[in-house]
C-alpha cells in the first residue's frame, strides 16, 4: 500500500516537472526565433539618414558591419549620444565617445534649393540617398522636406550652389516669424528729385 | 533530529538556493517556476531515496543506516541530473537544476527524515517526506517572490537586495521552529 502510494506520488512529481520544463522550453523557443537578425536589430537604431558619415554607403552597410563586429559604435554623428549608448546597450559594450576623426554633430536641418538659381542638372538628385529631391532635366528642382535627412550629400554636386541647409523646424516651438527683409536700393545723389 | 531542527534547516536550503541564482532579469522571470521545479526535483529525489530504502530493505541489504542514506540520496540525485540532462538540458539549464544543487539538496533535505523519531513508520515517514518538500517548494517560492515585494517596502538603505532576505528568514525560521517544536 505505502509503496503503490509512493509509487503514485513519485509519478505526480515526475509528470508536474516534465510539464514545467516543457512550459520553460516553449517560453525560450519563440524568444529566440522572434528575435530579427543582429543586423536588423542595429539598423532599427540608425538615425536612417544614409549621410555616409560613418564610412559606409549607408546605415544598412554600417549596420553589417557592427553586426559582424569590423567596426565601432561610435562613428554616427547624426544618430548623436543617445544613438551610441542604445547601441552599447544592444551589442553589450562599453559606451564610447565620439571618434576624434568623427565629423561634428549637427542639428537636424534639411535641405532648400533656390528656385530662381537651379539650372535643373539633376545631379543632386542623383546624388539623394533617399530620393527627396524631385525634379527633371532642365526643369526646377525640389526637397520634400518630410524626406530630407539633412545629409548634406547633394550640396557639393550642385555646380551652381542653389542649395542650402535650413534647420528642421517641425515643432510649433521652434517656429519664428521671419525678419522683414526690405530691399534696399542705391540711389545717385543726381538722380534724386 | 527533530522536527524544530528540521523545518529551520529546510529555510536554511531554501535561502542557500534562491542566493545561487544568476542576478539577471532572465533569471528574475523564470524565478518562480525556477522554485516550482526544483521544489519537484527534491520531491522525486526524496520519495527515489525512500523507495530505494525500502526496497533495499526487502532485499536484505545490511548497511550502516547513515552510509546506506547517503548512498541512496546521492545516488537518486545523481540519477535524477543525468536524466534531466539527458531529456531536457536547456530547460534545465535555464531553471538552474545544476547537478550540484540537486545533491545538496537531496542530501541535506533527505538525510535528517531517516533520522526523524517520528517519522519511524512507512506511511509517516512517507507523509514526513511529501510536507516537507511541499513545505521546501513554498519556502522556495517565497523567496523567489520576495525581493520583488521587498522592493515596494520602505526598508532602510542598508536592508536593501539580498540582506533584507536574512531577515525574513530568521523570522521564518523562527516560526517554523516553533511549530517543529509542537510537532515533536
Amino acid at each position: 500500500m505505502t509503496l503503490v502510494l509512493r509509487l503514485l506520488l513519485l509519478w505526480l512529481a515526475i509528470w508536474l516537472l516534465g510539464k514545467i520544463l516543457r512550459s520553460s522550453a516553449l517560453k525560450l523557443r519563440p524568444a529566440a526565433a522572434s528575435l530579427p537578425p543582429l543586423a536588423e536589430r542595429i539598423d532599427a537604431l540608425l538615425p536612417q539618414t544614409q549621410c555616409g558619415q560613418c564610412g559606409h554607403a549607408g546605415c544598412q552597410p554600417y549596420a553589417q558591419a557592427l553586426a559582424r563586429g569590423e567596426d565601432s559604435i561610435n562613428r554616427c554623428p547624426p544618430g548623436g549620444e543617445d544613438g551610441i549608448r542604445k547601441l552599447a546597450a544592444l551589442l553589450h559594450t562599453d559606451y564610447l565617445p565620439f571618434a576624434a576623426d568623427a565629423p561634428p554633430q549637427k542639428p537636424k536641418a534639411v535641405a532648400l534649393i533656390d528656385e530662381a538659381t537651379c539650372i535643373g542638372c539633376t545631379l543632386c538628385i542623383q546624388a539623394c540617398p533617399v530620393d527627396a529631391i524631385l525634379g527633371s532635366a532642365k526643369q526646377m528642382h525640389t526637397v520634400l522636406a518630410d524626406e530630407c535627412t539633412g545629409c548634406e550629400l547633394c550640396l557639393a554636386p550642385c555646380p551652381v550652389d542653389c542649395i542650402s541647409m535650413r534647420p528642421a523646424t517641425s515643432l510649433p516651438a521652434d517656429w519664428r516669424w521671419g525678419y522683414p527683409v526690405i530691399a534696399i536700393k542705391a540711389v545717385k545723389p543726381g538722380t534724386a528729385a | 533530529m527533530n522536527f524544530g531542527l528540521y523545518l529551520p534547516l529546510l529555510v536554511g536550503l531554501a535561502l542557500c538556493n534562491h542566493c545561487r541564482r544568476p542576478a539577471d532579469s532572465q533569471a528574475a522571470a523564470q524565478a518562480l517556476p525556477a522554485a516550482i521545479a526544483m521544489g519537484l526535483a527534491t520531491a522525486i529525489m526524496l520519495l527515489l531515496g525512500g523507495g530505494l530504502l525500502a526496497l533495499a530493505g526487502s532485499l536484505g541489504i545490511v548497511l550502516p543506516l547513515a552510509l546506506l542514506a547517503v548512498m541512496l540520496q546521492t545516488g537518486s540525485a545523481l540519477l535524477l541530473a543525468s536524466a534531466l540532462q539527458r531529456l531536457a538540458a536547456g530547460p534545465t539549464m535555464q531553471l538552474g537544476l545544476h547537478w550540484t544543487r540537486l545533491l545538496l539538496n537531496s542530501l541535506a533535505a533527505g538525510l535528517p527524515l531517516y533520522y526523524l523519531p517520528s517519522a519511524s513508520g512507512p506511511l509517516t515517514s512517507l507523509f514526513a517526506c511529501v510536507l516537507s518538500t511541499a513545505l521546501f517548494t513554498l519556502l522556495l517560492a517565497q523567496f523567489a517572490t520576495l525581493p520583488a515585494r521587498l522592493q515596494r517596502c520602505a526598508l532602510p538603505a542598508w536592508l536593501h537586495g539580498q540582506r533584507a532576505l536574512l531577515p525574513c528568514a530568521l523570522i521564518i525560521a523562527l516560526a517554523l521552529h516553533s511549530l517543529g517544536a509542537r510537532l515533536s
